[in-house]
């Protein structure tokens, strides 16, 4: 279950979105870690995969082991694995925002 | 009568087998080499910044457009922020920093002028290595007459 912290400014575990020029973005209520484990909702709720509760952390496997497969595909190699994971996953949280009841 | 044979008993001369710029580049420079040389290393880079945004970046760019477009049709947590697809580029440059790059030095081998600089270094380098390698072997002469006995005086039987 993700704890919900009012966090008044953005701290190192809350980077704030990418500011798109449409729309404004909403401050972070909880930390980067609890939002990892959060689950992926969309307009009908919470997603699920296979009767099983999608949070993010498993999309961001997903992403990252696709985002593999291209590059072994066009035989390219990673320096820096685990960083590599880290951006990833930073540029997914960057461009996402938190479930819905963060923000009740 | 001029001697019609008088042609064939010429010696030919044998014309001195030119090595072209590129098998020189092929056979005497690494890849260390070109990227070691300031001016062949930036071609290397820029050549490599192009091929990936060319041959590999679309592909990404393909990947992430339908994840997002899946995601933003039901209006998901995921990919929320980017309304249009323009944070698209943060991606495709962190990936550019994180590949290791894959440089291609047969557009040196196709265009060796290019490399003319690399030559140029390389000479200077063997140059300054002989001199170098000189300046030792004076220094170990020096050493070793400085260590030597001083003066033995040998009695050749007079």
């Amino acid at each position: 279950m993700t704890t919900i912290i009012n966090m008044s400014s953005t701290t190192i575990y809350s980077l704030p979105p990418y500011q798109p020029y449409n729309l404004t973005v909403r401050k972070r209520q909880i930390t980067f870690y609890d939002w990892l484990d959060s689950p992926v909702e969309d307009i009908g709720g919470i997603i699920k995969d296979n009767n099983k509760i999608l949070i993010h952390s498993d999309y961001i496997k997903y992403f990252h082991s696709c985002i593999n497969d291209i590059l072994t595909t066009n035989k390219l190699q990673i320096h820096k694995k685990k960083e590599f994971k880290n951006e990833l996953a930073t540029f997914i949280y960057k461009t996402s925002d938190e479930p819905e009841k963060c923000h009740v | 009568m001029p001697c019609i044979r008088k042609k064939r008993k010429q010696k030919r001369v044998k014309e001195p087998e030119t090595i072209s710029f590129e098998t020189v580049l092929r056979e005497t420079c690494t890849l260390t080499d070109f990227l070691n040389c300031d001016k062949t290393r930036v071609i290397l880079e820029q050549n490599w910044f192009f091929e990936f945004t060319r041959k590999y970046a679309p592909q990404i760019e393909e990947f992430y457009e339908n994840e997002r477009k899946y995601f933003r049709e039901s209006n998901a947590t995921l990919f929320y922020y980017d309304t249009c697809g323009s944070f698209v580029s943060h991606l495709t440059t962190m990936l550019f920093s994180h590949v290791e790059p894959k440089y291609d030095l047969e557009f040196f081998y196709n265009n060796p002028n290019l490399a003319k600089p690399l030559i140029e270094k390389m000479e200077n380098i063997k140059h300054e290595k002989e001199l170098e390698h000189k300046r030792l072997i004076q220094e170990n002469y020096k050493i070793h007459q400085e260590t030597q006995e001083p003066n033995i005086k040998i009695n050749w039987g007079k």
